[in-house]
């Protein structure tokens, strides 16, 4: 294989295998905020702010991956 | 996500025998291919400084809210007007918010400007990016490019925004709790434990500015991606699904860089020892 | 990674006009935004309150007028009544004393009507006593006149008219 071909596939292996995580556990985060608001309402404002505050960090896994994939493609 | 912008460059001078450089942005619009750069393109100089179209609107939009708030100041009275009356909506929205996070009025008022303006600025980038007219009105000068982008799909914007925050959010936190305790959160030779976690407060840093703007632009970017392949297979009402999710992603994308950067704001105004108890705090 | 930063389109120039963009509409935006939005909030807060205390005070106010009037109207009432009461004391005595002032009247008429008649009496009496004396008199000299040996009688009759006069 040439280099270009394995740098497009470790980019696509990159983006495609650092994705999966943070979007399980993005619906696991929202569907857990989602019970803990149902079973509690007044609590809707601290149970959302962890919870925005959570699916950024691990939306942030996401990112990292996307700054990997993109420094293999370019570097 | 540029491997539409690349594979023509390649494939093209192989075909009419040109010079890619020469023929590199034709390429794009004579093969009828939406026009995806992951950069902004300059469209003039000033000097050897190069002006690119994302900054071009993103000083629009600083001109248009500046003006709208220099003007709309005068008329700032008691009993509210329209435009008044949006905004006092809008910043009570923000400060209700803030409420939640930061738990005192008074706190809420005092961080309220650094808050409220990357909301605003954030979601009007956002915004201003799916006008029609931005990103399709070509500019034709020393490279085609189109003359506007969504200052919000340029890296430049997006890092800026975010290390300016990150920065002014350490400055908040130094200012609140005073600079020597502050700067022991980073630097804390106590214990090795204590220094290593110090280490790893100071890399969360870098971290966050990182994935404060790479989130901002990936959104963003993908979103105009999304629709210029949209808008190019099927242009006609197919795009409007897409169109209404882009502006809700916008408006989410502007609210989660800006609770982000407010609890980030808590986080560094609450003295405390370690980062568990700075978590719970806010929420009071 | 001078590359990946190239690719990016990351360059300081554009870094540094975009942080300007933002610091420049968060300073415009802080001195001709928030900053008068926040005063009016506060200010209009401060009013409702304030506005919400005048009310509150009226109210107290006007209750305790209300109080008062019906305090007043009491004591009216109380005053009227006690004036009907003092009248009518003062009607009472005044009609007792207006009897009384005819009662008197009426006996002194009846006195003087008595002492009239008392009077009459007499005069009728005196002159029934003079008639009688002029009647016997004249009786006794009808009959001296007719008896003339009657001298002793005439004699007993001087003796009467004397002992009359």
């Amino acid at each position: 294989m040439e280099t270009e071909t394995v740098r497009l596939l470790a980019t696509m292996g990159t983006i495609i295998i650092g994705t999966i995580a943070p979007a399980v556990s993005i619906g696991w985060i929202g569907s857990h905020a989602a019970d803990a608001i149902g079973r509690n309402p007044e609590a809707a404002s601290k149970v959302q702010t962890a919870m925005i505050l959570s699916a950024a960090f691990a939306e942030a896994i996401a990112i990292y991956a996307l700054v990997t994939a993109l420094i293999i493609k370019f570097v | 996500m540029s491997a539409g912008q690349e594979t023509p460059i390649k494939e093209m001078p192989t075909e009419t025998g040109l010079s890619a450089e020469t023929q590199t942005t034709q390429v794009e619009h004579e093969g009828g291919g939406p026009h995806i750069s992951l950069k902004a393109e300059p469209i003039f100089h000033i000097g050897s400084f190069a002006v690119t179209n994302s900054l071009i609107l993103a000083t629009l939009i600083l001109v248009l809210f500046s003006s709208i708030a220099i003007f709309a100041r005068k008329k700032i009275k008691i009993i509210p007007g329209k435009l008044q009356n949006v905004f006092e909506f809008f910043l009570e929205f923000i400060l209700d918010m803030m409420d939640s996070v930061l738990g005192d009025r008074r706190k809420s008022e005092k961080y309220l400007p650094l808050i409220a303006t990357i909301f605003i600025f954030v979601m009007f980038s956002n915004w201003f990016g799916l006008l029609p007219g931005v990103g399709s009105i070509m500019f034709y000068g020393e490279e085609t490019a189109p003359l506007l982008r969504a200052p919000s799909a340029d890296l430049n914007f997006t890092l800026a925004l975010a290390v300016v925050t990150v920065l002014t959010v350490n400055l908040l936190g130094a200012f609140a709790i005073g600079a020597f305790r502050y700067a022991g959160k980073f630097l804390n030779f106590s214990n090795p434990i204590n220094f290593f976690v110090g280490i790893i407060e100071l890399v969360s840093e870098g971290a966050r500015m990182i994935s404060f703007s790479f989130r901002l632009f990936g959104n963003i970017f993908a979103g105009e991606v999304l629709l210029a392949i949209v808008g190019f297979l099927a242009p006609y009402l197919v795009p409007l699904p897409f169109l209404f999710l882009e502006v809700f992603v916008g408006a989410i994308q502007a609210l989660i860089f800006s609770m982000l950067a407010l609890v980030f704001v808590a986080i560094a105004i609450t003295d405390h020892h370690g980062p568990e108890d700075a978590k719970h705090e806010p929420a009071h | 990674m001078s590359d990946l930063i190239h690719q990016l389109g990351i360059d300081w120039r554009l870094f540094l006009s975009q942080a300007a963009n933002f610091l420049l509409l968060l300073v415009v935006l802080r001195i001709f935004a928030y900053k008068p939005i926040l005063r009016i909030l506060e200010e209009r807060r401060k009013k409702i309150q304030e506005g919400l205390a005048k009310a509150e005070e009226a109210d107290q106010k006007l209750a305790e007028v209300n109080v008062i009037a019906v305090h007043k109207m009491k004591e009216a009432d109380q005053k009227a009544l006690d004036m009907l009461r003092q009248t009518e004391i003062k009607a009472k005595e005044f009609e007792a004393e207006l009897l009384l002032q005819a009662k008197q009247k009426e006996a002194e008429l009846l006195k003087n009507a008595e002492m009239i008649i008392a009077g009459k009496a007499e005069e009728a009496r005196e002159e029934i006593h003079k008639n009688a004396v002029s009647f016997v008199k004249s009786v006794l000299v009808k009959t001296v006149e007719m008896d003339p040996k009657a001298i002793d009688e005439k004699l007993i009759a001087e003796a009467a008219k004397k002992k009359l006069s």
